[in-house]
């Protein structure tokens, strides 16, 4: 380094005696100091307390946020697979073992020519089969001149039962939330439709009969066309008829059966062998009794009598208005979820399943008081 | 306050990086040590660097830069400069900025116009020795006073240069380092200002003034010193 920018001893000298040179930061700037050094070194707390609750809500997001969120593509995989999953899981709690019905070998035979008038309320309503397979998931491709036949069966049908749609009805929307049933009928139907097969054969041999109603109904449909029949047209409408008929009988035959108790008996068969297996846990509230209590072999032998009390009295719930505050409701839960709840009302009991179907059957007042006291 | 609790025993004689990397590890203490150490020196600074119309910011400026030894406490590492170095080139990046947010011009030349050094050296042999005894303390003082006042009269970077070198003792070469300038570059901007400077101070202290050291003369003197602010 060169001398001239050597330390100049003279302006240091000047610096150290300059008027500023005792010159000190404020105190106040120097406990500011000092406190930010000391802040900067304060141990947290070992446990944070949690904000208040108007701090944790400020800071939570929104519910539109919530809503983003939920709606975005990567959740709604998600709930999807979630919502099936819960869906399938209902229908499996909701799925009893109901008793086996063998589709009629013979039955287009058999309920073609109707026995005893009775059976009239069955055979007009044509259009209950289609909505049977409809709801079963079977395609049914119904071809024009069937479904015109139809319309008119169920005109007629409309005509002579006037309850015959509401009937129709309120068994299609009793049947839409129990697929099971549903695809039994819809197995019913189709077994008997292989059935008819053979009985459109023999149709195709013999004239119509003037006896069957419903061959007349089938048979008013071509004549009312404008091209004249041939044979093979008389053979195809003899064949759907039988195939109709078949329908309707299936249609009868799923509606007996679900009219039936099949679901408190389908209870009632589940939880003794999965009781005596071991593989579900049944409980009960039994009537009059808070107390959730295992469904045990006495229980079991109470459902028993009441079954057989209702035997053969099962009706349409809906045409049943629900008894009063008195009802004492009997439920059932498998391994904890709710399987069916039996309502003792004052004129019957009340059998009401988790998937909203129910039906009704009325008792005698002795035997409801019977059945009160458990 | 029981030091062997710290989470690094220091005491108040340890070097500056000592105190530094316990005050990163926890110790409160060190910092303070630190502040004591330097808290006047880098104040002188800030004001002299910041000159009288900057006086009223020399506080913020000199609270910023130890807010920034704090705040870098984790990150700091001495990078072949002092402690004392890094933090006077913290306060002089932050007094650029204080200047540049007030409007003032920090945009320096180089060379100064390309005006040659001309050493002016006839002054400082009629001048008292620097360590001089009490007598001379009036003199001294007068040019410490004149010296503020060329200062005043330098441009932001050459008295910078000039203050780090004479105030603070840091060589060339780290003068360069702090400032993130050439080796050449911080060697004229000291140049310059030890010539303006000389200059400056020349032409207040007549060396002739001195001479007759006299109690006449020593009373000139002393009523000089009276009126100066």
């Amino acid at each position: 380094m060169s001398e001239d920018l050597a330390h100049d001893a003279h302006l240091r000298a000047a610096l150290r005696h300059a008027p500023d040179h005792a010159l000190s930061p404020p105190s106040g700037l120097t406990q500011s100091i000092l406190s930010a050094a000391r802040q900067a070194h304060r141990p947290l707390p070992a446990n944070p307390a949690p904000p208040p609750m108007r701090m944790r809500v400020a800071g939570a997001p929104s519910l539109r946020d919530w809503t983003h969120r939920l709606l975005a593509p990567r959740w709604a995989g998600a709930w999807a697979t979630g919502l099936v999953a819960a869906l399938g899981l209902g229908l499996w709690l909701d799925l009893g073992p109901e008793p086996v019905v063998e589709p009629p070998a013979n039955g287009a035979a058999t309920d073609t020519e109707p026995k005893d008038k009775t059976a009239a309320p069955v055979k007009v309503a044509p259009a209950a089969p289609s909505a049977v397979l409809a709801d079963a998931g079977v395609a049914v491709t119904a071809r024009a001149p069937e479904a015109a036949g139809t319309v008119r069966a169920q005109a007629a049908t409309a005509r002579a039962h006037p309850n015959a749609e509401r009937v129709a009805g309120a068994r299609t929307r009793a049947a839409a939330p129990h697929p099971e049933p549903a695809r039994e009928q819809a197995a019913l139907a189709e077994g008997a439709v292989r059935g008819s097969q053979r009985a459109a054969a023999d149709a195709s041999q013999a004239k119509p009969s003037g006896d069957n109603p419903a061959v007349q109904m089938a048979t008013a449909a071509p004549a009312a066309a404008p091209p004249p029949e041939t044979a093979q047209d008389k053979a195809e409408t003899t064949t759907r008829v039988a195939e109709s008929s078949v329908r309707l009988d299936a249609m009868r035959r799923a509606e007996s059966l679900r009219l039936q108790p099949a679901s408190p008996q389908a209870l009632l068969s589940r939880a003794q062998s999965e009781s005596a297996a071991g593989t579900a846990r049944w409980t009960w509230s039994a009537p009059g009794r808070p107390t959730i209590t295992p469904f045990d072999a006495d229980a079991q032998a109470w459902l028993s009598h009441v079954l057989s009390a209702a035997q053969g009295r099962w009706q349409d719930s809906a045409e049943h208005a629900a008894g009063g505050g008195d009802a004492v409701e009997v439920r059932w839960w498998r391994d904890g979820w709710p399987s069916a709840t039996l309502r003792i009302e004052s004129g019957g009991v009340r059998w009401i399943e988790p998937g909203g179907r129910s039906l009704y059957a009325p008792l005698e007042a002795a035997t409801v008081q019977r059945l009160r006291s458990y | 306050m029981n030091h062997d609790a710290l989470p690094t025993a220091v005491h108040a004689g340890d070097d500056d990086l000592a105190l530094m990397a316990a005050f990163a590890a926890g110790n409160a203490q060190a910092f303070e040590w630190l502040y004591q150490r330097h808290n006047a020196a880098l104040y002188r600074f800030v004001r002299r660097l910041l000159g009288r119309d900057g006086a009223s910011q020399a506080d913020e400026v000199f609270q910023d830069t130890w807010l920034r030894v704090i705040h870098a406490k984790d990150r700091y590492a001495p990078q072949g400069a002092s402690f004392r170095t890094w933090l006077f080139t913290l306060a002089h990046h932050r007094a650029i900025d204080v200047l540049r947010r007030s409007g003032r011009e920090v945009a320096l030349p180089e060379d100064d116009g390309g005006e040659p050094f001309v050493p002016e050296g006839a002054p400082w042999t009629a001048w008292p020795r620097p360590e001089e005894a009490i007598d001379e303390l009036v003199f001294w003082r007068r040019a410490g006073a004149k010296l503020l006042d060329c200062l005043e009269q330098l441009p932001l970077a050459q008295k910078t240069a000039f203050l780090l070198h004479h105030e603070d003792g840091i060589s060339l070469d780290e003068l360069a380092r702090a400032l993130d300038i050439g080796f050449e570059t911080a060697k004229s901007r000291l140049r310059y200002a030890l010539a303006k400077l000389r200059r400056c101070m020349g032409a207040y202290l007549d060396a002739d003034a001195l001479r007759p050291r006299a109690a006449v003369g020593a009373a000139a003197l002393v009523r000089d010193a009276e009126r100066l602010p």
